[in-house]
């Protein structure tokens, strides 16, 4: 099983690259401010073709909370 | 309990780049790609239906060897995940990108390059798979000069996918440009190291790999093309397209975000579980049971984050086809996520390999995952690209549903079935020790749930054509449109 030699290390190596590029992602700050992340797409409203472009249904968002009002 | 979010609150996207030339996207590669993937879904569903006739009545295939069944199943499957979901994929990344990254894509040549180059592939495995032109590996059977175009065609697409990521106006990478990203670059390393052969003509070659050895390189390949392509990828059209047709964030993002990474770590080693009882070590068999069962809790985690998008606005799922395709797709993809795992156990494996259990619990992926988180998509994109509000049609979209659910269940009841009484019948022993049933005898056992399976795929090939029709009459009622890349996004975040 010579092919061991070759998939596991490539693995590893891969997984290592995966940390590398997580670390990154932390250090940098991806995750921080999560829930406007979230919420970002919903308002880019320029996707849609003009005749959508009064409906800003998006510029409230409903989401659920726990404890919400 | 609903709170109000005011989108105010949100924090307006740092800007990177001064603004661009381009004040458009391009969205002429999306439209390209969205109209080749309704295209190909109805040559790879016909397809499918033809060579499921032939299981159940084998003379269809006329004794001409072009429509023998060994030809057209891999002619099937190519299609069905490299035409039909790879251009879904591409449509869907390509649109994606842009938005979440605020941007023109960066080429607008190598996109072009990338769409015609693939058409090309698709069309050079139509004509050499039939031929009989193989490299008898499942789901890499194209010949060495295809899988060099695939490669160049791939890494044109990395270029631009990449890229735009690296020119975007958003300091934040929204999360499913990550499950595009790792779609992209696994689908790379593992097509690089499986096609690796020595060519003898111009379209015959050798495996680097022989044996056992082979084996593991394929299945590696193999599960994790399952894994990175029929997975990762459409898992980023639910972390966009879900949110965006429901009008709600994702439930938690931040599980989104664990989902991405634990499915990244632990995907790479399922693949051993294809080898169960074979002169794999048993080791290696182990491992690949063990990291599928661990597959389970991101698959899972993953399935009902997507779900509970829509919590609070259930009743989209009764007024809104367009997002009951893409909540059924979860359904499909948790089923397909539970039956893996548990196939994967040697003992259930001992029952299930090599019947068509497989064929059920693939077509649970594929039908009910792939293609409806898929439909969804193309249903949400299609108007856009022409300008039109909504499909031409909402009513073909609701049929289109229900003859396609009716279709799957069909499908896949039936190989369930088959599969189970297979298994069964191939491993009863009569007390003299010896088998009880002929593999023949099996075989006439699961004649009527091939015609069932046949009438499923039927039902969802009509559903594809309605679909096709839907599309082609939005399509002519509107004119290609390209969006506009909003002019300074601060600014409109911040009158909202």
């Amino acid at each position: 099983m010579d092919i061991l030699f070759l998939l596991v290390p490539l693995s590893v190596l891969l997984a290592l690259a995966v940390m590398g590029i997580l670390a990154w992602a932390v250090w940098a700050g991806q995750f921080e401010e999560l829930d406007s992340e979230a919420a970002r797409i919903l308002v880019a409203e320029s996707d849609e073709p003009p005749t959508h472009g009064e409906a800003s249904s998006a510029s409230l968002i409903h989401i659920n909370t726990p404890n919400g009002s | 309990m609903t709170a109000v979010l005011p989108i105010a609150t949100t924090q307006a996207p740092r800007r990177i780049w001064s603004a661009s030339k381009a004040t458009l996207y391009n969205d002429k590669v999306v439209r390209q790609f969205s109209i080749m993937a309704v295209v190909w879904g109805v040559v790879t569903m016909l397809v499918g239906v033809f060579i499921a006739a032939q299981m159940a009545w084998p003379e269809l295939n006329f004794g001409i060897s072009w429509l023998s069944f060994g030809r057209l199943r891999p002619l099937h499957t190519n299609a069905g995940i490299f035409a039909f979901g790879g251009c879904a994929l591409f449509a869907t990344s390509y649109y994606v990108v842009q938005r979440t990254c605020q941007t023109r894509i960066i080429s607008d040549k190598l996109a072009a390059f990338h769409f015609w180059g693939w058409q090309a592939v698709i069309v050079a495995a139509a004509i050499s798979l039939p031929m009989g032109f193989t490299r008898g590996k499942e789901y890499a059977e194209l010949e060495w000069p295809i899988a060099i175009l695939i490669t160049v065609v791939w890494v044109a697409y990395a270029i631009v996918f990449f890229g735009t990521i690296g020119i975007r106006k958003v300091r934040h990478i929204y999360v499913a440009n990550w499950f595009y990203g790792a779609f992209i670059i696994a689908v790379a390393m593992l097509h690089i190291v499986n096609a690796a052969v020595v060519p003898a003509g111009w379209m015959k070659s050798y495996s680097a790999y022989a044996g056992v050895q082979d084996a593991m390189v394929q299945w590696w390949y193999g599960h994790n093309a399952v894994g990175f392509l029929l997975t990762a990828g459409f898992l980023g059209i639910v972390y966009y397209f879900i949110p965006k047709q429901a009008e709600r964030p994702v439930y938690s993002y931040r599980l989104s975000i664990v989902h991405f990474w634990a499915l990244i770590f632990t995907y790479m080693w399922a693949g051993p579980h294809h080898l169960h009882y074979t002169a794999l070590p048993d080791w290696a068999q182990s491992l690949g049971v063990v990291f599928s069962l661990i597959l389970l809790a991101p698959s899972w985690g993953g399935m009902i984050n997507g779900v509970m998008t829509l919590s609070g606005a259930w009743h989209k799922l009764r007024d809104d086809p367009i997002i009951r395709f893409m909540i059924v797709a979860l359904s499909f993809y948790g089923i397909a996520t539970f039956e893996g795992p548990m196939l994967s156990i040697k003992t259930v494996n001992a029952l299930s390999h090599y019947t068509d259990w497989n064929i059920a619990h693939v077509h649970g992926g594929t039908l009910g995952w792939v293609g409806f988180i898929s439909m969804g998509a193309l249903y949400y994109l299609v108007p856009r690209m022409f300008g039109q509000t909504k499909m031409h049609s909402v009513p073909a979209i609701e049929l289109h549903f229900w003859v396609a659910t009716v279709g799957i269940v069909l499908y896949i009841a039936a190989m369930w079935i088959a599969g189970v009484m297979q298994g069964l019948m191939w491993r009863a022993i009569s007390p003299d020790g010896s088998l009880t049933y002929t593999f023949v005898e099996s075989v006439k056992a699961t004649y009527p749930f091939y015609v069932v399976r046949f009438l499923g795929g039927i039902l969802y090939l009509a559903g594809m054509l309605v679909m096709a029709w839907n599309v082609f009459m939005t399509a002519r009622a509107g004119k290609p449109f390209d969006a506009s890349i909003p002019a300074d996004a601060p600014a409109t975040l911040a009158h909202a």
